[in-house]
Formats: structure tokens, sequence, C-alpha cells
């Protein structure tokens, strides 16, 4: 058992040093502009490390890496995508586009950005739309993972951490906006690599080196379940350190379900693409991919790696494989570390998880507050649909305090959804890879298409916005069976969590919805091109 | 099944875990090599 002194101590020196960069955050945020883009002239290391602690969640590195202990080390995949795709790629080839085309329109969100540069005002609100009703529940999942994890460690409530959780992070964006949101980030994501580093250095010593472990995890393939039991499906797996069959049930959950959403979702993330838009110039870009990339490696690829290593700790001192060991796959990072690890490591532990959840939190408050208080209801105002009195462009400090209202009230959305609704963490990683689901599936074609374009689509965007986002609820409500579980509505019409059956019910949403939102693209978009021609 | 005339690598021997082993440690090093590489790179033209 940890010291309880030595825990709350540390707790109270974190929240000490996060409370002061939310402080010098609120003191440099004088204007919207400040607030939504933190000034445009963040330092690179801090774009790198922001960018890479929003991405990664508690879930991330405790949920993804009890995956790898309970399946093996195909996860390993996600990982590497992470770093190539959502951030390699992501910075050279969608950052600097969106930096200068968000300079040129001047934009200060993602909605106002592909709004603004389709000329579509249904663009920009839809997208908002689409951001508050799928992002509370992604908010939902990292306030209770974070709550969940720092009950136990403090000795209290989940409830009560949820309010402490809930109240730190929401005080530092509500004032201090992007510039704190940032700033507390780059804080955040560096004790994030500390913490892992510290407990890879160990767990390599503890399993004898890397080589000796992987040599004795592949000789325990024999151990490895078969079939489905209470604690997991297993029809295909060879063991941990080879990949489960091709086209087993497993390998569509791991494919299908984790490495392409999650790898290719974080492209279309409003919350990563705003980052871009904060940099002064292509090179600050380019100066915070190596530290964006040390990030990715040293968190999630650290987490899944060990994560698959604890079953050669757990076997070696228990005579039990990891799942058997922690109990349930959420347990086992959290039962290895406090297990294995010296006490100091599992305080820092324990903050590099608050630490994750209170960084991917703090941008989500901030996404939502900026999509309600900017681009639906200062939009709304531009518009006929208010009466006279309410119309007009606000002054710039008015403007500022609708952003942050907004703000606070989608802080208490999400917090009384946490408060209220039931608290499994089962459900954790599944409403992550949702968010980053819907997302891609409503948001890319339109996105890739205004980067590359000369002469941007607005029907083909539309329609594809539309069709993306339709086609992922309709199949997320009706026929994926773990989001139908999340979601609850197929149960309480249809009395069954999908209806579809047998590997068709394993598929994500985003299986169907991307092609279908980027084959409606590419149809409307000839089609408007044929007509535009024929007009001439 | 066994690659690499029936030797494990780092004692792995399925080629697709080796290969998401070496895209992740390549991948990071890509990024580094980048952004050393482009440290002092100007502003493209739009």
């Amino acid at each position: 058992m940890v010291d309880t002194g030595l825990v709350v101590g540390a707790t109270i020196v974190y929240i000490g040093i996060v409370v002061v960069l939310g402080y010098l955050g609120w003191k440099k945020t004088k204007s919207g502009k400040d607030f939504l883009l933190a000034g445009q002239n963040v330092s690179p290391w801090i774009i790198g490390l922001s960018y890479g602690s929003t991405f990664i969640s508690t879930s991330a590195i405790v949920g993804f890496g009890g995956f790898a202990g309970n399946y093996g080390m195909g996860i390993i995949w996600l990982a590497a995508l992470n770093i190539l795709v959502g951030l390699l790629l992501a910075f050279v080839y969608f950052g600097k586009k969106v930096r200068r085309l968000g300079k040129k329109l001047k934009a200060q969100t993602f909605p106002e950005l592909l709004g603004k540069a389709y000329g579509s005002r249904f663009i920009r609100w839809f997208m908002a739309i689409v951001i508050l009703i799928g992002m509370p529940l992604y908010t939902w999942a990292v306030l209770i993972s974070g709550s969940l994890l720092m009950s136990p460690t403090l000795g209290i409530s989940v409830n009560d951490a949820l309010i402490i959780l809930t109240l730190i992070t929401a005080a530092y964006v509500i004032f201090g906006g992007l510039r704190a949101v940032m700033y507390t980030d780059a804080l955040q994501g560096a004790l994030m690599i500390f913490g892992m580093i510290a407990i890879m250095v160990i767990t390599i010593s503890l399993i004898g080196g890397v080589d000796h472990g992987n040599q004795s995890l592949t000789d325990m393939a024999s151990l490895h379940p078969t079939g489905i039991t209470s604690t997991g499906n297993y029809n295909g797996m060879n063991g941990w350190t080879a990949m489960p069959a091709a086209f087993s049930d497993n390998w569509i959950i791991l494919v299908g379900t984790i490495i392409i959403p999650v790898g290719i979702g974080v492209l279309a993330q409003p919350q990563l693409a705003v980052r871009f838009m904060t940099a002064k110039d292509s090179k600050t870009l380019n100066r915070s991919i190596p530290f964006g990339g040390v990030f990715l490696l040293t968190t999630v690829g650290f987490a899944y790696i060990l994560g698959s290593w604890t079953n050669v700790y757990f076997y070696d001192k228990l005579t039990q494989i990891s799942i058997v060991a922690a109990k349930s796959q959420g347990n086992i990072i959290p039962a290895f570390i406090n297990m294995a690890m010296p006490e100091w490591v599992v305080v820092i532990f324990m903050l590099t998880l608050v630490a994750a959840a209170m960084s991917t939190l703090s941008s989500l408050f901030h996404v939502m507050g900026s999509a309600a208080g900017y681009d639906i209801w200062r939009s709304l105002k531009m518009t006929k649909l208010l009466p006279e009195r309410m119309r007009g462009e606000d002054e710039s400090g008015k403007a500022l305090n609708i952003t942050r209202g907004a703000t606070l009230v989608f802080v208490m959305v999400s917090f009384l959804m946490a408060y209220f609704l039931p608290s499994s963490g089962g459900f954790i990683p599944i409403a992550t890879s949702m968010f980053f689901g819907i997302c891609a599936s409503a948001f890319l074609p339109l996105y890739i298409h205004m980067l590359w374009s000369k002469d941007p689509s607005k029907k083909a965007a539309e329609w594809s916005l539309a069709v993306g986002t339709i086609v992922w609820l309709f199949t997320a409500l009706f026929c994926c069976k773990t989001d139908g579980a999340v979601l609850g509505i197929c149960k309480a019409i249809f009395g069954t969590d999908t209806l579809l059956s047998g590997q068709l019910a394993v598929l994500d949403p985003i299986l169907y919805a991307l092609p279908l939102s980027t084959l409606t693209f590419i149809i409307v978009w000839f089609y408007d091109k044929k007509m535009v021609k024929a007009a001439a | 099944m066994s690659i690499f005339g029936g030797k494990r690598v780092f004692g792995i021997d399925d080629p697709w875990i080796i290969a998401a082993y070496v895209l992740l440690f390549g991948s990071t090093a890509a990024c580094v090599i980048y952004g050393i590489w482009k440290w002092n790179e100007e502003e493209e033209a739009d």
C-alpha cells in the first residue's frame, strides 16, 4: 500500500503547478483570438507535447494497455499508426496547409475553417452540432476514467474525485482559454514521458531484458485462453507475440474496430486540428514534430509493449497470466504497477494518468465551448434567424465572455453525464473510439478536399457531411454490437444491442460510414462539375 | 511459424509483430529526423 501522505503531497504539488500555469494563461488571455488560438505564437515544444497529450488520454494507456495484456502485441500497430499517420502525416501534409488556410481565412475554429473554405454556413453549424452531440460522450469517458483512477489512490469517493477533476480543469479552461490548456498540456505531457520511461526501464529489468521477455512471452503461447470466456473472445488468438489469425473474430476486432478507426480517425479531430492554427509559421510546426513523436512512442508505444510483458511478470510471480491475476482487462496495468513498481513510481504513474485525463479533458471542454459560443451562437447573431435586437457583432470582451459562458455550460453537461450515468470502466475505450469514428466519417472527405482542391465543391462537402453523420449514427445505434451496448437505444426499441449478426455486428461504424461519405463526395463532386460545365 | 531461417528476432517470430515494432521505432526516428532536417526551413509559398 502506497503511503497516503506521499500521494496527497505529490497531488497537491501537481495541482499547485497546474493552477499557476492556468493563472499565467489567464493573464495573457485578453481577446477572443487569445482564448481560441492562444495568440498564435506558441512554442514548438509546447505544440508537440500539447498535441500528444490531448490525443492520448487515460483510456489509451490503461484501456488499450490492458488490451495488450489480454490480447497481445498486435495493438502495437495502432501506436505505430498514431505516430506515422496521427503525427507525421498530420503535421507535414495537413498541419501546414491548415495553418496557412486558417490564417488566410481568419478562421479561429475547425468548423469555421471548413465553413469559410466552402463558403457554407450549413457546414459550420452542422460540424459544430456533430461536435456538441459526439464530444460529451468522449468527455464523459475521460472524466469517468480519471475519477475511477483518482478515487482509490486518494481514498475519496468516485463522485468526489469527479467534482475535483471537473472543477480544476474547468477553472483553467474557462479563464485561461487555449493558452492555459496548452501550457498545462506541456507540463502534463512531460510528466507522462517521465513516468512511462521510468516504468518501462524497471519493467525491462524485471523481465530480464527485451529479448528474454519476448522470448518468454512467445514460449507462453499455449497458456493463452481460447474460445469465448468471461474475460473475452479469444477466437483466432495465437499467443501474445503473434497477430490473430486473419479474418478471425479477434483480427476483425483489432484491425476493424481499433487500429483503423482510431488510427485514421485522428486526422479529423477538431481538438487536434486547432493546434495547427496556433503555430506562428510552418517552421514552428516542423520543430514540434520530434517532441510529439517521442511523446507518442514513450506513452502509447511503451504502454502497449509493457502491457503484453505483464504476462511474463505475473506468471513468474503468481503462475497466472495477466487477465487472471488482474481479474479484468482494465485492471491489468494498474495491478501490475501496484505490485511491481516502487512506491515513487506508483505515485508518478497515478499523476501520469490524472495528467493524461486532464490534458484531454481540457481540450474537449475548450472545443465544445468554442463550437457552442463561437461557431453557433456568434454566427447565429449574424443571421436573420434571431430577433433584430439580438443581432450584430459583439465587442471583443463580450464575445470572449460568451465563449467562456458556453464552455461552462458544456462543462456542466459533461459533469452531469458523468455523475448520473453508470460509470463502467469497460465503456471508456469504446466511447473514445466512437468519437474518433464519427469525426472521421463526417469530416474527413471534406477536410481532405478542402486542403488539396483549388476549387472546393460546396455541394459535395454538404452532402458528404450529412451522409457520413447519418450513416455513422444509424450503424452505431443499430448495427455495431459494442457501440449499441453503450448507447442502449437499439436495446430499448428492439430488445437487442444489434440488428445484425455474426462478424458484421462486430464491424465499427466507420467502416460503413467513411466509405459512403467518401463515395457521396465523389459522386456529387463530379455531378456538380458537370452541371457547372453545362451552365458555362 | 518461424521466419528468418527459423530464428526469432528479439524473441518474436511473427513477421507482422516484428513489422509493427519496426514501424513504431522507425516512425519515431522519422519524426526526429524530419524535425531536425526542417528545423530552419522558411515558410513555403502558397
